[in-house]
């Protein structure tokens, strides 16, 4: 394949994967991996690159409009960084070290797994608009993990309070990991944590893990550019087109009703996990 | 329960985070959007331009970091108009611009006398900056 035909490829591919990822509410990112290295013959850890710095231009992008609304939880956000962050630094590293090995097969498998595992949770989504507030935890009440925001669908503003601060935080380390080792956003682990451990209301949820997302790539980002998986000619059209994908989705169609998007969305993750499975296996 | 709070329309404001906050913290992460996508577009086009023939796997052969694993090799080659050094730009930027998000909460956080936020936040900063200049060079 020559340059000219790869970039604009890519620039297609990764425009889809923002805008059908933006309107499922799944982030794009989560297929850019495995489509880069199943139909593009991207070996793993460059794949594992370019997906990463999308997830990161991505997560800047709608992160910049979730804050702007305030919906973004500042509080409960950094405070669990402290545990998406090493999570990160240490899957960013293992890919590094693993890449190269002929352990590529495994990650395949383990990538595979990941995605299949997501399947469950991306058709659920059981957010709960107004979840009942709880007393709190020792840490959520001592870090006041509580705010305020206003709901415009049910015009008023709306109170909550975090809960399960331990347990929250455990999943993002693990999040953090699955993000660092496969350049992906762990988008549903961490809603899982935001959603059902601290019990946050569905909007502060999303946009706190989005705002969390950015940070955790971030740290992947910097450990596979010293590993050379991060090719900027592989990166670009990767960002930008999930980038331009993603704000094209939130601009011009945010009353439609996602539900028929979200269930082509999830079929393709089935498809592609199943696809990295059988391939991972082939490769053993 | 959760519920309506006393004012329907209007959200309390947060003393550590009032809206100029959120307003700085979103203006630094719009500025570093545009900034990576005049960079890295620019980039691409400029790399894609020279020689749109170039086959893929020569590319993937050949990866530039070798030539930017200095500040000096990565300067000389954005003086030049390397167009990967540009693409590597706006990567640096969005780095950049994330971890400065994570700097302005923690300041925020001590201007509104939450220390333990403020240590967590700095902590945050501490682990990135451990990520780039100790891990990052470690993998190398």
């Amino acid at each position: 394949m020559i340059v000219l035909v790869l970039v604009v490829a890519l620039l297609v591919i990764a425009i889809a994967a923002g805008f059908l990822g933006s309107l499922a509410g799944l982030g794009g990112g989560v297929i850019l991996t495995p489509v880069l290295v199943l139909f593009f013959g991207i070996p793993f850890g460059d794949a594992v690159g370019a997906s990463a710095v999308s997830v990161l231009a991505t997560s800047t992008t709608s992160g910049a409009a979730y804050v702007h609304d305030r919906l973004t939880d500042l509080r409960i956000g950094n405070f669990l960084q402290i545990a998406t962050v090493p999570g990160a630094l240490i899957g960013a590293t293992a890919t590094v070290l693993l890449a190269p090995t002929n352990l590529v097969p495994v990650l395949l498998i383990v990538l595979g797994l990941v995605l299949l595992s997501t399947v469950p949770g991306s058709i659920a989504m059981r957010h709960e608009e107004h979840p009942p507030e709880g007393p709190g935890d020792a840490i959520s009440r001592r870090l006041k993990f509580e705010g305020n925001y206003y709901d415009r669908l049910h015009q008023r503003v709306v109170h909550y309070r975090g809960q399960n601060s331990k347990t929250a935080l455990v999943v993002m380390f693990a999040a953090g990991i699955v993000s660092g080792l496969f350049g992906i956003g762990s988008g549903v682990l961490k809603v899982l944590a935001l959603d059902r451990a601290l019990r946050l209301p569905m909007k502060v949820s999303t946009a706190t893990s989005n705002f969390m997302i950015g940070v955790t790539a971030t740290a992947g980002v910097g450990v596979l550019f010293a590993g050379n998986l991060v090719l900027p000619l592989l990166a670009a059209p990767v960002a930008i087109g999930t980038t331009t994908g993603a704000y094209l989705g939130s601009r011009l169609l945010p009353g439609l009703t996602n539900r028929l998007i979200r269930w082509l969305f999830v079929v393709i993750l089935l498809v592609l996990a199943v696809e990295t499975l059988v391939r991972g296996v082939a490769m053993l | 329960m959760t519920g309506p709070s006393a004012a329907p329309t209007e959200v309390p404001e947060d003393p550590t985070f009032p809206p100029a906050a959120y307003e700085r913290i979103s203006r630094l992460l719009r500025g570093g959007v545009l900034l990576f996508l005049v960079f890295a577009g620019a980039g691409m086009i400029a790399r894609t331009a020279i020689d749109p023939n170039e086959t893929v796997t020569a590319i993937l052969a050949n990866p530039p970091l070798s030539r930017f694993a200095s500040a000096g090799g990565f300067l000389s080659a954005l003086a030049v108009g390397n167009p990967e050094a540009l693409i590597t730009l706006g990567i640096y930027v969005m780095v950049g611009v994330t971890i400065g998000r994570v700097g302005l909460a923690a300041v925020d956080f001590y201007r509104g006398r939450e220390r333990s936020l403020g240590v967590v936040s700095t902590a945050v900063v501490a682990l990135l900056l451990l990520g780039l200049f100790v891990v990052a060079p470690f993998v190398r």
